[in-house]
């Protein structure tokens, strides 16, 4: 697997693309050139210098520095986002989908009624009843991903729960923590991952599109989403400050797409 | 084909109550008291006495159950409550007002998205991996991840700073409504382009169209008339499902281009913290894609007659 994953060259170049982002947020202090928080001005709506070499914003604020800072909130918060919801996601796929019976009735229904809302309008709800900021946007983007996971990897379940070395082990009384640890998480896994992969880049266009309305990141911290909506402000006078937190939002994004496509090619058996 | 409509009709039902029931659970989430934030907002000192003379107001004194069921009546009598920061304003008024504007933008948009999506599809399908199927697909790609927020900024710039063409927002001029019925629908114009493209590529190898094909048919009338009503007919099902989508996207798009709709209505209400109104627009978001769902399946029903055996 991990041959064919150096063999696919998109899949390469993506997944550097993402690692160098993450490396380069893990050390924003050591290699951004300013303090993001600086402000100065004097030196406000700065061209591209020496000194900053992205130019400056509405405040003096170096943008390559708010940019590498910003990757903290825009990537990590979202991949902790992933995280929490794949592991809550398939804890309760997984008990769902083994148990069956009435506890599966009643977690399918509430799955049900969590699907039933529109992903955006689940979030407006959870930000507009516990309040404004990240940690509510983060809280409702798992409340309302949960529930995908949850269904799909019950119905991945369902589906080797029949198949023969499964119903072995059940006969010679392996225990269900270790059926379900050894047996059932390696075959779902691929699934996991391909969907994972595909959903961050949903995650992290939602996140910076709620710091764009203001409901997520507050300012000053230096958020991709808040930046541009702090240059839609004088979109007249400075429109190239738009330019460089969408440019960095489209690329990151697109290559979470395209590396999640090609893992899916590459563990799809059924390609082969 | 009766029997299936009520059948369907009476399942969506108890989904309505559970909506309805989320809707108003969510507000007694709030980590704040209602009863605090609905005096704060009108800016009077809540006192114990203001507090409990608001509490007996809004019946937030009542159990919980009761008060979940007065709720619902009143609500299936359309009637929402005030609105808590304009205390003379009713909730039902303030939605009324800004509904018209949502779905006029709605509606431009999804008729921007099958006007483009399906000629373009078709075409995509039928010159494939051409240089026009490979500059589609490179669109597409990227449609699908910009952020549409984005997107509206720059044609901003674009059409209304650089070229002046039309107004950057507001919907008061004439032509207003382009740009964000444009930005709105480009998300989906990419995701029906890939559906039609690739229901069309599945169909194409199907039996029936070789058979059309051994009978001498013309090869666009074999396109146009049998592959392509196949394909379209399973992306009636993901049409249902993105008019909700297309309601609820408008919120971004309405803040960018100062849209005065149900979503400028939504966010201002969440800033403000004036949970009635945020509690209709759950409400109402939640009913109506249950409705879209409904209308979806019933209309997938009558037109794929493999589905009606079943009964």
């Amino acid at each position: 697997m991990l041959k064919k994953l150096i063999k696919d060259k998109i899949a390469v170049i993506t997944l550097i693309i993402i690692l160098t982002t993450m490396m380069v947020g893990v050390f924003a202090e050591e290699i951004a050139p300013n303090d993001p928080d600086k402000t100065s001005i004097i030196s406000k709506y700065a061209e591209g210098s020496q000194e900053f070499p992205l130019g400056t914003d509405h405040l003096g604020r170096c943008i390559l520095s708010r940019l590498i800072y910003g990757i903290r909130p825009t990537v990590f918060l979202s991949l902790l986002t992933m995280l929490c919801t794949i592991v809550i996601g398939t804890a309760i796929g997984m008990i769902s989908g083994y148990a069956r019976g009435l506890l599966d009735e009643v977690i399918m229904r509430i799955v049900d009624i969590m699907l039933s809302f529109p992903s955006q309008v689940m979030i407006l709800a959870v930000v507009g009843m516990m309040g404004v900021g990240i940690r509510n946007v983060i809280i409702a983007s798992i409340a309302i991903k949960w529930a995908w996971y949850a269904r799909m990897i019950r119905s991945t379940v369902i589906k080797y729960n029949n198949k023969n070395y499964i119903l072995y082990a059940k006969t010679i009384g392996t225990r269900k923590s270790f059926i379900i640890t050894r047996h059932m998480l390696p075959n779902i896994l691929s699934e996991i991952i391909v969907l994972a992969t595909l959903d961050t880049g949903w995650v992290i266009i939602s996140i910076s599109t709620l710091s764009f309305l203001g409901l997520g990141v507050q300012a000053p911290a230096a958020e991709w989403g808040a930046m541009l909506s702090e240059a839609k402000n004088v979109i007249t006078s400075h429109p190239t400050q738009m330019l460089a937190p969408g440019l960095a939002i489209l690329i990151l994004v697109s290559s979470f797409n395209m590396l999640g496509d090609s893992l899916r090619d590459i563990l799809d058996p059924k390609e082969v | 084909m009766k029997k299936y409509i009520i059948k369907r009709m009476l399942m969506a039902l108890p989904m309505m109550l559970a909506v309805s029931f989320v809707a108003f659970v969510l507000i007694n989430l709030i980590p704040a008291d209602p009863a605090e934030v609905a005096l704060r907002v009108n800016e009077i000192i809540p006192t114990e006495e203001a507090i409990e003379g608001m509490r007996e107001e809004l019946g937030l004194n009542k159990p919980y159950f009761q008060r979940y069921i007065t709720w619902l009546w009143d609500v299936l009598h359309l009637d929402f409550g005030n609105s808590y920061v304009n205390k003379d304003r009713t909730v039902l008024g303030e939605i009324t007002r800004s509904l018209p504007a949502t779905l006029e933008l709605a509606t431009a948009s999804l008729f921007i998205v099958m006007v483009v999506s399906i000629p373009v599809g078709v075409l995509c399908a039928v010159f494939k991996d051409s240089v026009f199927d490979r500059i589609v697909r490179i669109f597409i790609f990227i449609g699908t991840a910009m952020p549409n927020y984005w997107v509206g900024i720059l044609l901003i710039w674009l059409f209304s700073v650089k070229l002046d063409l039309v107004p950057t927002g507001g919907n008061r001029e004439a032509g207003a409504i382009i740009l964000p019925a444009i930005t709105l629908s480009l998300t989906y114009i990419s995701t029906y382009v890939r559906l039609i493209r690739n229901n069309m590529l599945e169909n194409m190898t199907e039996n029936y169209v070789f058979y059309a094909k051994v009978r001498g048919l013309q090869n666009r009338s074999i396109i146009l008339k049998h592959v392509l009503k196949n394909s379209l007919q399973s992306s009636v099902t993901a049409l249902g499902m993105s008019i909700v989508q297309l309601v609820s996207g408008t919120v971004v798009i309405e803040n960018i281009f100062s849209w005065p709709g149900i979503g400028r209505l939504c966010i201002t209400a969440i800033f403000n913290r004036d949970y009635p109104i945020i509690q209709a627009y759950i409400l109402m978001m939640g009913i109506l894609f249950i409705f879209c769902n409904l209308c979806v399946d019933i209309l997938h029903h009558k037109l794929d007659p493999r589905l009606r055996e079943g009964i």
